[in-house]
């Protein structure tokens, strides 16, 4: 099995199967354009959200194969699980999955975030962001 | 002194950078208006989009580029007693008239746009007239200030509409530069058999069965901002009234749908 060596933020080196890396298409395009033997750099994306992403792509990916027993129920709660997380980490992963190109994670945070907005009242929405702020603060 | 100056930095630096950071690290200026924007079309319900308007100038000026909108019409005024007595009186025909009538009033704004089907309506239930009068934010109004809408879908409780516990009417339209689909969806515990063929059985509620049919039309004629021409009445033939015959409520839903296509064109021209 291929590896390939992701470089996060600060530095981490993450090594993963190549096809887990190709589900990101920007890895996919980069890997195509420069290869497998340097360490593919992601400035834009800190360990901790780096790693999420990795657990998440390993998530389905193992779903998807033909010999998983996992449910859609036990995928709905895993998702479930893996956006409930305080507000700055999940619009952290929104930029990530956008600047990695993971389709299905982009939209299930924009989801997540849609949700929020959706059935509070202006005040709310901008109390709950600013919290967030001060919490991060 | 460098442990006093020291210590004075220390603490005055952490006391600057605290509200400082606040104003930094807002989440949603970490996100990009295309970022913002996706999720703005996740939200799409009309409501929700419009209070979004109401949090900050960003938004505002995001929300109304949404091209994907759901329009949920949970509000229409019951009480039209004169509708309530042409209902009871003719069944069937009586519930279609009760709910074009209902229909209208959401759509205030458009009534000069459906003279044939509004003077339909006026002549059984004087009500309508006299429901014009209470403000009422009419779907056209509030889609007006949606300007790049692509994708539109109206959902129409029924029961609200009075006509049938469990009635649902949905209908869909896809927009590109112009009209591209318009899909209607309805399902009512009215229609229980009959055609089975373009009908099949809602798991959920037992007793409805769904009639779904897709009107393709070419884009050329949705650019009239004229009035929509007389929609086909399959409800003028009042006496012949086949009894609760599946084919004619199909026909009845067909023409229903007609309307509900022109009126879409009326709210949106573009």
């Amino acid at each position: 099995m291929v590896k390939v060596t992701l470089k996060s933020a600060e530095g981490d080196v993450f090594e993963v199967d190549e096809e887990l890396a190709l589900e990101s298409l920007m890895v996919k395009n980069m890997i195509e354009d420069v290869g497998l033997d340097s360490a593919i750099s992601l400035p834009n994306v800190s360990s901790t959200i780096l790693a999420k992403v990795i657990e998440y792509i390993k998530f389905h990916m193992d779903a998807q194969k033909d010999g998983s027993k996992k449910t859609s129920e036990e995928i709905k709660a895993f998702d479930d699980d893996f956006v409930n997380v305080g507000i700055p980490t999940l619009f952290e992963m929104v930029l990530a999955s956008n600047y990695l190109n993971v389709k299905s994670l982009l939209s299930l945070t924009c989801n997540t975030v849609a949700n929020m907005i959706k059935t509070k009242p202006p005040a709310e929405v901008k109390e709950m962001f600013t919290s967030a702020k001060q919490a991060k603060a | 002194m460098p442990d006093w100056h020291e210590n004075f930095e220390n603490k005055h630096c952490r006391m600057l950078s605290a509200p400082l950071m606040i104003f930094l690290v807002d989440p949603f200026d970490s996100l990009p208006d295309s970022l913002l924007l996706l999720i703005f079309n996740k939200v799409s319900d009309v409501k929700s989009l419009g209070r979004c308007c109401a949090v900050s100038k960003r938004f505002y000026s995001l929300a109304r580029t949404v091209d994907n909108v759901v329009v949920k019409v949970d509000c229409v005024i019951s009480g039209d007693e004169a509708g309530h007595l042409s209902a009871r009186g003719k069944g069937f025909f009586g519930h279609l008239l009760k709910f074009f009538g209902s229909m209208v009033r959401p759509l205030q704004a458009l009534q000069h746009l459906l003279v044939p089907k509004r003077a339909l309506v006026a002549s059984t239930s004087a009500a309508t007239t006299a429901a014009a009068d209470v403000s009422h934010h009419s779907p056209g109004e509030v889609l007006k200030n949606f300007r790049d809408l692509e994708h539109l879908r109206i959902e129409l409780p029924g029961g609200e509409l009075e006509i049938e516990d469990g009635f649902l009417l949905k209908w869909k339209a896809r927009y590109g530069s112009t009209l591209e689909s318009c899909v209607i969806l309805g399902a009512s515990a009215l229609i229980n058999s009959g055609d089975q063929s373009s009908s099949r059985k809602n798991s959920t509620r037992t007793s409805s069965s769904w009639l779904s049919s897709a009107a393709q039309r070419r884009s050329s004629d949705t650019q009239s901002s004229s009035p929509p021409p007389p929609p086909p009445a399959a409800a003028e033939d009042d006496g012949n009234l086949p009894d609760a015959d599946g084919g004619f409520k199909l026909r009845v839903f067909l023409t229903a749908m007609n309307d509900i296509f022109y009126t879409l064109m009326a709210i949106i021209p573009k």
